[in-house]
């Protein structure tokens, strides 16, 4: 559930906001604490909005709220002032700030900025069993008594350290900041609480005020009246004289040394050249001499899984042996007892809900679906895509972006929707456009992936090669000319590595299956309305009306057979259901394997689901949408049509 | 010698790097005011030459000068890239410096910043003997962390603040003047350890970190040898891209 910061300001209940740095468990112990099941993974950026949910046998209407990480309070990035805004906006709240155990410097500097709010909190140190394994030592009995409030450990991902934790809620505390200002700052904060006199603002807002936090002032502006707030304007505007540094560096420094200091006397590392497979691997994976490989590796496998096993081994068993062996025959046996032929046409006949519908979106698309978001969580929870961007950031450099960008970009393998979303993650308009309108254009999402593998299945090996090789390309080219085209600037590439991690098979196993009952909930109804409308169509003859208005276009253009229309009616709803209507011509043998090549292409640069446009409209804004979408329209027939022609060619010449 | 002189002589310079030494334009960025009785007791001391329309510096001109101008960019680099001061205090103090530095003072500043060869607004630094000593001596030198080889170990002297945001990246990375880094990868993108953490990053960001080299990571003592694994891995995370082969495998010996 996305969140916004006015949703927070109900009194009556008590939240607790989990904060703390990118990466270190928030969403894993949102999950385990509210026995929730929100998007988890091994890379920054995984979360990019807030939840919120009552903690799982908390009593007295407890409430936890997790939030995008972020490395500083003082930055302009959205989904690190998301964090900012929930703090100041709510009354009755406490932190739990989540610290990375083989991390623990840059943590503890960040949780020296948070107390500056005043804010009961408790510090839960995450991951511990990584820290462990790199044989960092933490004296967390030392650490409670210096900073003087609660702390827990924990394994989140693994369960471990979580009921503790939800017994130590309780006993939450407002720590005493020990960070050690200089005067001039010290003699600010004075004379600010002076100023506000009995309006108590944390100091937390008066020193974000200095470095011309846009919140703060906005929460000043609120709190007091004109002439205190102009006073304040003043004390900030002459504090700001007395130094020559800025002053927003200058406090993270006061931070980073306070936080070196506390980690100086708790932690001990001892030395070790003792290296785990899984950092050797991790190592190795980012080289790209070794790196390469282990990619094509992991796309073999991905093939042979999802390819093979999911859209060959399962299809034919759900689709051919249950769906086409027992239950349609069934079916048509059934139908006959009513007496209308159409009702008959309806259930079982050529665009009949049961046949197409069901047969499609359960036959097809769910086994498939199944085996790449098992596959894909694995890739996921590995920590593995950071090394991609690694990998592949001087490809993303030419294309307008920095490695950052595989991140959304293969996200949108899974769902275009969400990859939409994650745009966030990257730093500038600039490169949140040329991602969106790469992943409107040309990546296929999973359930689109699916049906395009299944039909696939059938296909001489070449046609792989030929479709994703043409998509990869296209993608490249298109983004290297959208960089060219597109205003704005690229951002600079800073990303922190996570460690990889053997993924837990079996929480992703019951993630993809529940992943995928989530689409089928929400495709299944889609997938027989359209079927529906496109046999009403045919039924009152609108089809052949359709058929012949874009025969221009289809047929004498791009060169397509002209069912390919119902195709893309189906496709128009929704990008899978267009193929999977696609295979039943194919089964039929209207379609040659070419047909088939041009209409997956189209499918897949055509727009997507009617979800990722209205998320685009939400993320980017209407204009970006309108050109976004009329542009892949148009490029798509385009790119139909010069394949359709280079592949006749082709044929005609006996290459293929 | 007279301020007012050097300051002169200074004028001079950045008049001639862009080779126009006329009087006027000399007058035009010179700091102090100057007439041509100055001028002339300036060429009593064989300091210049000039005459109704330009002026000329002499050898020994041209030596003072080439002093001074290096003084005066190298305190600048030192403000701004080093101690982070920008604007009027920098300018003030800068123009305090080139007149107060003496010679071994300004030798230590250019070997800590690592002889840089332009200020920051991108002129020239004229070379002192240091720089010339320094680039047969490259361990004494400061480098730019891109210069490096991979398992390298630096210790960062300071970071040239291209961007506000940018430094306040690094800063909440932990990379900050005084972190030990060593460079873990170079290509396809910069890779450094600190602090337990791997940080990829762009070229164009490691271009502007500098830092002193550490020793490089210690290499396997000859004698200990034979206690080791016939093959494997060795040197920490710090050794090229993860792997090294020991040595070959030794043969069983048959008897």
């Amino acid at each position: 559930m996305e969140l916004r910061a006015e949703d927070f300001s109900d009194n009556s209940k008590s939240n607790y906001i989990l904060i703390g740095n990118v990466n270190t468990g928030k969403s894993t112990i949102f999950n385990k604490l509210c026995h929730k099941n929100i998007k988890e993974g091994n890379y920054p950026g995984t979360t990019v909005s807030t939840s919120l949910s009552p903690i799982f046998g908390g009593g007295n209407g407890r409430f936890l709220i997790d939030t995008p990480g972020s490395n500083t309070i003082y930055a302009e990035n959205e989904d690190e002032l998301i964090s900012k805004q929930i703090i100041l906006d709510s009354k009755t709240q406490y932190i739990i700030f989540v610290a990375d155990a083989k991390n623990l410097k840059r943590s503890l500097s960040l949780y020296f900025h948070y107390i500056e709010y005043g804010l009961p909190i408790i510090l839960n140190i995450n991951m511990m069993d990584e820290a462990i394994a790199r044989s960092i030592d933490i004296d967390v009995e030392k650490l409670q008594q210096i900073l003087d409030i609660e702390i827990n450990t924990s394994v989140a991902i693994e369960g471990g350290g979580i009921s503790s934790l939800k017994k130590k809620l309780g006993n939450v505390k407002i720590p005493e900041s020990t960070v050690k200002y200089p005067e001039f700052i010290r003699n600010y904060l004075k004379l600010g609480n002076g100023i506000l006199g009995n309006l108590t603002v944390s100091r937390g807002i008066l020193l974000s005020s200095l470095t011309d936090d846009k919140l703060s002032w906005e929460y000043l502006k609120k709190k007091c009246d004109s002439n205190t707030f102009s006073e304040m304007e003043n004390l900030t505007a002459q504090t700001k004289k007395q130094t020559i540094k800025e002053i927003d560096l200058l406090l993270v420094s006061f931070y980073i040394e306070e936080a070196e200091r506390v980690y100086n006397e708790v932690v001990r590392v001892r030395p070790t050249t003792k290296i785990s497979f899984m950092d050797k691997l991790g190592i190795w994976s980012r080289n790209p001499l070794t790196g390469i490989p282990i990619a094509m590796i992991i796309i073999v496998l991905m093939f042979l899984f999802v390819g093979r096993f999911g859209a060959e081994y399962l299809v034919g068993l759900i689709e051919g042996d249950i769906f086409g062996g027992i239950i349609i025959p069934y079916g048509e046996k059934l139908c006959k007892f009513v007496p209308y032929e159409i009702f008959s046409r309806a259930i079982v006949g050529e665009f009949g809900l049961l046949s197409v519908g069901l047969g499609l979106a359960i036959g097809i698309v769910m086994p498939v679906l199944l085996t790449f978001y098992f596959f894909y969580g694995i890739i996921e929870s590995s920590g593995y895509m950071p090394r991609l961007a690694i990998l592949f950031n001087n490809v993303f450099r030419k294309m307008g972006m920095s490695g950052k960008g595989v991140l959304p970009l293969m996200m949108g393998f899974s769902c275009i929707t969400m990859a939409i979303l994650t745009t966030r993650v990257l730093d500038t308009t600039k490169e949140r456009n040329i991602a969106t309108f790469l992943l409107i254009l040309g990546i296929p999402c999973a359930p689109l992936l699916s049906v395009m593998l299944v039909l696939l299945a059938d296909m001489p090996l070449w046609s792989y090669f030929f479709i994703f090789g043409f998509i990869a390309s296209q993608i490249l080219l298109i983004g290297y000319l959208t960089n060219k085209l597109f205003p704005g600037k690229q951002s600079e590439f800073i990303m922190e590595m996570v460690p990889l991690r053997i993924p837990r098979m079996k929480s992703i196993f019951i993630n993809s299956i529940r992943r995928t009952y989530l689409f089928l909930g929400e495709a299944i109804p889609i997938f027989l309305l359209a079927t529906f409308i496109v046999f009403f169509l045919d039924e009152i003859g609108g089809l052949t009306v359709i058929e012949d208005l874009t025969k221009p276009i289809l047929s004498d253009f791009v060169g397509l057979p002209k069912e390919s229309v119902d195709v893309f009616l189906m496709s128009i709803i929704r990008r899978e259901a267009g193929v999977a209507v696609l295979t039943q011509f194919v089964e039929k043998g209207i379609f040659t394997n070419i047909h088939v090549i041009v209409n997956l292409l189209l499918i897949t640069f055509l727009m997507p689901c009617i979800n990722a446009i209205l998320v685009i409209v939400k993320e980017r804004g209407t204009k970006v949408a309108v050109g976004i979408c009329s542009f892949a329209l148009t490029y798509a027939i385009l790119i139909g049509a010069l394949v359709n022609r280079f592949l006749l060619f082709l044929q005609k010449s006996g290459i293929i | 010698m007279n301020k007012v002189f050097e300051e002169i002589l200074e004028a001079i310079w950045m008049c001639e790097e862009q080779d126009k030494n006329t009087k006027e334009g000399i007058r035009e960025i010179c700091h102090a005011k100057f007439e041509d009785n100055i001028l002339e007791s300036m060429q009593k001391k064989e300091l210049i030459a000039f005459n109704d329309s330009y002026i000329y510096m002499t050898g020994k001109g041209k030596e003072s000068a080439r002093g001074l101008i290096r003084r005066k960019r190298l305190g600048e680099v030192l403000l701004e890239h080093v101690l982070n001061i920008k604007g009027d205090k920098a300018d003030r103090a800068v123009c305090e410096f080139e007149h107060a530095v003496i010679p071994e003072v300004e030798e230590s500043i250019c070997i800590l910043l690592g002889h840089p060869t332009e200020c920051p607004h991108g002129n020239k630094i004229p070379e002192g003997t240091c720089c010339i000593e320094g680039k047969n001596n490259i361990d004494k030198k400061v480098d730019c962390i891109a210069n490096l080889e991979i398992g390298e170990k630096i210790k960062i002297a300071y970071i040239k603040p291209e961007s506000h945001d940018r430094l306040h990246k690094l800063l909440n990375l932990g990379i900050k003047p005084g972190t030990i880094i060593d460079i873990h990868q170079k290509k396809p993108t910069l890779i450094i350890r600190c602090d337990n953490c791997e940080i990829a990053m762009d070229s164009d960001i490691a271009n502007n970190i500098y830092g002193w080299r550490k020793e490089t990571l210690p290499s396997q003592p000859v004698g200990e040898k034979d206690t080791q694994p016939a093959r494997g891995y060795s040197g920490g995370l710090g050794r090229g891209w993860g792997f090294r082969w020991k040595g070959k495998r030794k043969r069983r010996q048959v008897k």
